[in-house]
């Protein structure tokens, strides 16, 4: 199989893998939910909340999807051998989506938040950053990367 | 079955130099590893510079012909024995044709007097350090007398092993390869041969000895300057090279064959013309050119073939082009046939991404200048098991230069026509030969293959020892040894990824 043809592959388990932990993200919150945040708490009918959330989990996992496309096709089509400096392009591209896995929830609620429709505290952005971030990219990368890179992301030599 | 190359004069030497370059490449019929290409050489010029290039690139292939490359590829699958002494003189140092001979005993009989008829007194006291200086009449007659099997050690050699390559595999082929039209080739073509059958006499009656030879006919030029047409005396001239021919061939027709089994008669319709003029020694130093290939392709034929005379003739599809179309398949021991285009191209590939992706990286990995992480090719097969300052390495990556050097003279040799075997473009300019263009690769055979430096990257990067989790669980059953080790496994796997599917 050679490069063009592995590609392919890459790019459909990226999506792939990024809409089962989007499935996790969702299902983990919405339990979450039910224990912390909406049990007992009449201002929040959990309907309305789950309504929201599935848009919030929906635009993260669009967004770390295209993170993870993004790196994909880096490594298969535009990273050269002669330039170094990958690892930390991979590095960036995943700290990236740890800050935007942090602060989407809270501009979510800056957006939605007026009554108290969608309160958050660290437990969901600790569930984004350990599913887009930890599970989604990091352990993500390492399957879709080129194999020209496979030991590019982090411990990925010790997997691949 | 023993494959023996010998190569007579200047001519000859080029032919081995392709020669060495179609073993390297895997092109000749042996099993793996299991029969030898004994290489000889015939040259009273011992100084002349086509000789020191032919010597180096065996030097460098018997510098690393040892590392294991595993089984069931022709990656290195010839092992190369180079004749010791490598090559026979006729001439000793400082000889002419009356010491050969011993004129001053004869000088008052009358064979005396009919060899003085016979040769100008320029011609009886030319020092032979240099050649024959396109004389054969000189060098058959200094051949005739030198060339005995009792006093000379390279003979000796030679038949001892070709005595117990007969012994131990039953049959052995002798190739000759040189020029008709110049001096050693056209006074060894003829005699050695008969040595040979004087020699062998009951093998190649029982037909457990063949001898065949591609006797080439005049393909280049040379145009020396007043100067050097006054201070050297006598010299070969490319204006007598169609009239010796005409004389070599009549000669060969009326002796049938002069011991040969097999004749290949090689030219040119155009003769190139040599950049520079020489009369012999290191300057004799002239570019490969594509006759010297289709040889060495010839050479590659009788050593395929089966052991009837035949007539072979070779054509092309197009006047203007040499294209891989008109080269024949090859038929291997077991009877496979093998394109020589995709065996050589995938050579050339595996060749040029040495020299292009693994080469200028090596000295940064192992300084920590470059990344590893960003080479798992570097990770998988050399960090903590290859030496880069191991014979092995630094002979196959002189090789790989000497052979980027031969490919690109053959490429740029046919004058006005085109040599469409590799795209010229792979390389930068003529004389620059180690700057590969790497965007090349995959129309290196003129987009024939869809091979990408980025495909080879990719299944280098592969690997098939990792130390991976997933990789140690799916592949535990493996075996490795198949694949070689060291820097023959690494080899292996970038020959093994520079294949065309």
């Amino acid at each position: 199989m050679d490069s063009q043809n592995e590609a392919v592959p890459h790019l459909i388990m990226a999506v792939v893998i990024m809409l089962v932990f989007s499935g996790i993200a969702y299902f983990g919150g919405c339990k979450i939910a039910a224990m912390y945040y909406l049990s007992g708490n009449e201002k929040v009918p959990a309907e309305e909340w789950e309504h929201y959330y599935s848009y919030l989990v929906m635009y993260m996992g669009i967004i770390a999807a295209l993170f993870l496309l993004l790196w994909t096709v880096l490594t298969h089509w535009a990273f050269q051998y002669s330039s170094s400096g990958k690892r930390g392009l991979w590095a960036i591209l995943g700290l990236i989506l740890v800050g935007l896995c942090v602060a989407s929830p809270k501009i979510f609620e800056i957006i939605f938040g007026s009554e108290k429709i969608l309160i958050f505290d660290e437990k969901i952005p600790i569930l984004f950053v350990i599913c887009y971030c930890l599970f989604g990219y990091w352990v993500g990368s390492i399957f879709v990367t080129s194999e020209r890179f496979k030991n590019t992301p982090l411990l990925a030599g010790l997997v691949r | 079955m023993g494959y023996y190359f010998i190569s007579v004069g200047g001519s000859g030497t080029r032919v081995l130099e392709s020669l060495a370059h179609l073993c390297a490449a895997g092109l000749l019929p042996n099993k793996e590893r299991e029969e030898n290409l004994y290489v000889m050489s015939i040259d009273p010029d011992t100084g002349n510079g086509n000789l020191t290039r032919t010597q180096r690139v065996l030097n460098c292939l018997n510098g690393f012909q040892s590392v294991n490359v595993g089984k069931g590829t022709p990656l290195l699958k010839t092992p190369l024995d180079i004749a010791e002494p490598f090559f026979w003189s006729p001439a000793k140092q400082g000889t002419t044709l009356d010491s050969v001979i011993s004129y001053p005993s004869y000088k008052s009989k009358p064979v005396g007097k009919l060899y003085e008829s016979l040769y100008t007194q320029k011609e009886r006291e030319l020092v032979l350090d240099e050649g024959f200086r396109g004389r054969p009449s000189i060098g058959a007659a200094v051949m005739g007398k030198t060339a005995t099997a009792d006093v000379e050690s390279a003979w000796s050699n030679l038949i001892q092993t070709v005595n117990s390559d007969i012994k131990t595999n039953g049959s052995a082929k002798i190739f000759l390869s040189g020029s008709v039209f110049g001096g050693t080739g056209a006074a060894g073509l003829p005699t050695i041969p008969k040595l040979l059958y004087s020699i062998f006499k009951s093998h190649c009656q029982s037909g457990k000895m063949h001898i065949g030879g591609a006797l080439l006919l005049p393909y280049f030029s040379f145009t020396p300057s007043a100067e050097q047409k006054k201070n050297v005396g006598l010299f070969a001239s490319s204006d007598n090279f169609l009239t010796n021919t005409k004389a070599a061939l009549r000669y060969y027709s009326d002796t049938g064959g002069s011991g040969y089994d097999s004749m290949y008669f090689i030219g040119d319709e155009t003769m190139l013309p040599m950049e520079r003029f020489s009369i012999g020694s290191a300057t004799q130093c002239n570019d490969a050119h594509i006759v010297d290939f289709f040889a060495a392709m010839a050479a590659v034929h009788f050593f395929c073939g089966d052991e009837g005379k035949h007539c072979y003739f070779i054509s092309r599809s197009d006047d203007d082009e040499f294209k891989w179309e008109d080269l024949p398949k090859i038929e291997m021991y077991d009877g496979n046939e093998v394109s020589v285009q995709e065996r050589l191209v995938q050579f050339v590939r595996f060749i040029f991404a040495y020299l292009y992706i693994v080469k200028p990286k090596l000295s940064g990995l192992a300084n920590d200048k470059l990344p590893i992480h960003d080479y798992p090719w570097y990770k998988n097969y050399w960090k903590d098991k290859i030496n880069a300052k191991s014979d092995d390495v630094l002979n196959f990556g002189q090789y790989a230069e000497y052979f980027v050097e031969w490919l690109n003279q053959v490429e740029h040799s046919a004058g006005a026509r085109s040599v469409e075997f590799i795209n010229p473009k792979s390389f930068s300019t003529k004389n620059n030969t180690a700057k590969i263009l790497p965007e090349f690769f995959s129309t290196l055979d003129y987009g024939n293959s869809q091979v990408t430096t980025a495909k080879i990257e990719t299944v280098l990067a592969r690997g098939e020892r990792t130390g991976g989790i997933i990789s140690s669980i799916f592949r535990r059953n493996q075996n490795t040894e198949d694949f070689g080790e060291g820097f023959g496994l690494f080899l292996r796997r970038l020959y093994d990824s520079c294949k065309a599917n």
